[in-house]
């Protein structure tokens, strides 16, 4: 024991000495200067306005082969880039991105001859979707970071509690006689137009939508979230007290504080309500039918992000994520965002508007394809619950291994 | 009151006494002059730090029955009084068009008459045609998300304003002195600004044809221009007001006109109401029970 306690306190010794470190001092691999000093708003406070790229190449969690490090080397990044695990073309070949979009619409329909496998609607993957609607003509910052989770330090998600694990295997059951499309409650949050991701996955955009804005004035930072909807952070001595818990919010309820030139938002009163076991919290990293991370009911979900800039160009994103009910401990990832430079030259004056539910077909469709063939509809109903019937013995299992390694901690 | 008004109430005395002067003068001026003209006049709001413009940041919200009907509206009852009794209830109200009068060219006519016989429709082809947007929670175009009853917010930065409705969520984003082109028509219009003198006048274009003004039918196209004025006239007002083109519909510009109200709750925020989830049953229940009823 007494061994553990040294050990302990020189983690902590280590972790104080890296918290009093400039910016960038640490990791030679971190964007940003020690000396920089953020600007400053006419009213004072520090200046986060722009229009960010908020895309990342850096996965959620950390491969395995990379173990406890952080950030990987050139040689190894370049390695990924050849394993086509980043895109290789750079932004400024444009003949080399109109290839790869041909390459890629030539595989779709390839696969779109391929024989129907009595699946209808399956084959529309193929030939009828174009790649161009993806195309991702520029690049999202490079960080050499193996995983956006810096914490826990083997950069992998936390286990989910057993009382989570639970309420998953519930949901499952009560699902089980439903169809895909019974009613629009079988469909996921994002489908459903009511959030994308939720947060704080929807603070990270995709090659569809890489950008927020933020715009400040006296007393609130306000983001503009490209799915159709306004974060509006207050700040500072003014900003109100929490809500009442009996307020429940998609997005939560956030306030912010200057910390230094860090804005600091926590964020609660997330939806908590359950219905037709799909829970009504799409979860912070995932809103489809599928529940991948987040199968809890957003009760005890708090959120923490720290926002500020590391230099001229660059935003540094971090969020903490703490949900005892859910998560066997708090997780924190890193990201960077970069001042996208198309909308700095002037072209791009806002974000567009992002008209889902006003022209959701799709979802009128569905409810009436359930009804043309509800057999086929319930048998791929059961197909999905098998996949998520994977992910969620794989989920058991990484509880188990966690409390073991603890038990064995404990000896 | 909190704190959040430390602005206000660092305002020089001077402005105060302006506008409580402009108050007691009101009073005694004829009957044709309002305390609103009289105070939009007069009054100097607090300047934006960095800029020479009024600071018109808040959470504001009309106070107007407008968004049942644009023009005068007796008190009737709503379309479901066996089920909702006057919950459902449309309340009187004094209209907000300058004139009262929405001058529609008389082909267009019929099409409001329309509307109004079948606000409450729900047709599964022509989703986003038929009916009332509002019932439907589609986003509520310009500018009837400024009069609805629900709050607004205004975030003004020295050269970009967002304004963030409750209603749906929607939002705007008006970039100040840069007259850019709306790429594609959409809901809530395509924003620039500009401040002349303490009004902020924002053209809006680039609309679709799908948004209606109100409850009882009144709509427009896509060639609909809509052009702005947001007046401070005391630390808890702004007047608003809108003029409408539309030479598709209309025989000429008309205008509308209302008070903008300040909340100044302690603790308040602009709370979230995305109804999608609300409206659903509404919008697709038809389709899981076309015979209707509780599900």
């Amino acid at each position: 024991m007494r061994l553990r306690g040294c050990a302990l306190l020189a983690a902590a010794i280590a972790l104080a000495a890296a918290a009093a470190m400039p910016a960038g001092a640490g990791q030679a691999q971190e964007p940003g200067r020690a000396d920089y000093t953020a600007p400053r708003t006419a009213w004072g406070d520090p200046d986060l306005q722009g229009m960010w790229d908020t895309r990342t190449y850096t996965p959620m969690e950390r491969p395995p082969e990379f173990g406890t490090r952080e950030f990987m080397t050139e040689e190894e990044a370049a390695e990924r880039e050849r394993l086509g695990l980043r895109r290789v073309v750079s932004d400024d070949d444009d003949d080399a991105i109109a290839q790869e979009l041909v390459q890629q619409d030539v595989v779709r329909y390839a696969r779109s001859d391929a024989p129907d496998d009595g699946r209808p609607g399956y084959r529309i993957a193929g030939a009828e979707y174009n790649a161009f609607w993806s195309a991702d003509p520029t690049q999202p910052p490079i960080s050499l970071r193996t995983s956006q989770i810096v914490d826990p330090s083997d950069g992998r998600m936390p286990p989910l509690t057993r009382d989570a694990l639970t309420i998953w295997e519930a949901r499952e059951e009560a699902r089980r006689t439903r169809s895909q499309a019974d009613d629009w409650e079988d469909r996921g949050l994002s489908e459903r137009c009511i959030t994308r991701n939720g947060l704080p996955g929807e603070m990270l955009g995709s090659s569809q939508q890489p950008l927020k804005e933020i715009v400040q004035t006296p007393g609130y930072v306000s983001i503009v979230m490209p799915y159709g909807y306004v974060r509006i952070i207050p700040v500072g001595e003014d900003a109100p007290g929490p809500l009442g818990p009996d307020i429940r919010q998609w997005n939560g309820d956030s306030i912010g504080r200057w910390d230094g030139d860090t804005l600091v938002v926590e964020t609660a009163n997330f939806k908590n309500t359950v219905r037709n076991a799909v829970p009504a919290h799409g979860g912070p990293f995932g809103g489809s039918a599928h529940v991948h991370y987040y199968p809890g009911t957003g009760e005890t979900l708090r959120l923490t992000e720290r926002i500020r800039r590391l230099d001229a160009e660059t935003l540094e994103y971090r969020y903490t994520v703490e949900d005892p009910n859910v998560f066997v401990r708090s997780f924190t990832t890193v990201n960077y965002f970069a001042l996208d430079p198309w909308a700095t030259a002037g072209n791009q004056d806002r974000l567009f508007e992002y008209a889902c539910h006003e022209h959701n077909y799709g979802m009128t469709n569905a409810i009436r394809g359930a009804r043309v063939d509800r057999r086929w509809a319930l048998d791929e109903a059961a197909r999905e619950a098998a996949i998520r019937s994977r992910e969620l013995e794989e989920k058991k299992a990484l509880l188990d291994a966690w409390e073991a390694a603890r038990e064995d901690d404990g000896r | 009151m909190g704190t959040r008004f430390r602005g206000i109430a660092r305002m020089p005395t001077s402005v105060l006494v302006a506008v409580a002067a402009a108050a007691t003068v009101g009073l005694s001026l004829p009957p044709s002059t309002t305390f609103a003209q009289t105070a939009e006049a007069e009054y100097a709001a607090p300047r934006l730090p960095g800029t020479d413009h009024p600071n018109i940041s808040g959470i504001w919200q009309a106070f107007t029955t407008a968004n049942w009907n644009l023009q005068d509206h007796g008190a009737e009852a709503g379309p479901f009084p066996r089920l909702l009794g006057v919950w459902g209830a449309q309340p009187p109200g004094q209209g907000v068009v300058v004139g009262n009068e929405i001058p529609y060219r008389p082909e267009a006519l019929a099409r409001r008459q329309e509307n109004l016989e079948r606000r409450l429709a729900v047709d599964h082809d022509n989703i986003n045609t038929v009916g009332d947007p509002e019932a439907k929670c589609y986003l509520p175009g310009v500018p009837r998300a400024t009069y609805m009853p629900f709050p607004f917010q205004i975030i003004q930065s020295t050269d970009k304003i967002i304004v963030a409705y409750q209603f749906a969520s929607a939002s705007r984003t008006i970039p100040l002195n840069r007259d850019s082109e709306a790429p594609v028509d959409s809901w809530m219009g395509w924003s620039n600004g500009r401040w002349e003198g303490d009004t902020l006048v924002v053209e809006v274009n680039g609309f679709n044809d799908l948004s209606w003004f109100d409850r009882a039918g009144n709509y427009h196209g896509a060639a609909m221009t809509v052009v702005e004025r947001y007046t401070p006239i005391s630390p808890w007002h702004m007047m608003y007001e809108a003029t409408i083109d539309d030479p598709e519909v209309f025989t000429r510009r008309w205008t509308i006109r209302l008070p903008l109200y300040r909340r100044i709750e302690d603790n308040l925020r602009l709370l979230e109401f995305k109804c999608v989830d609300l409206a659903e049953e509404y919008v697709y229940g038809g389709l899981v029970d076309p015979e209707g009823g509780a599900r």
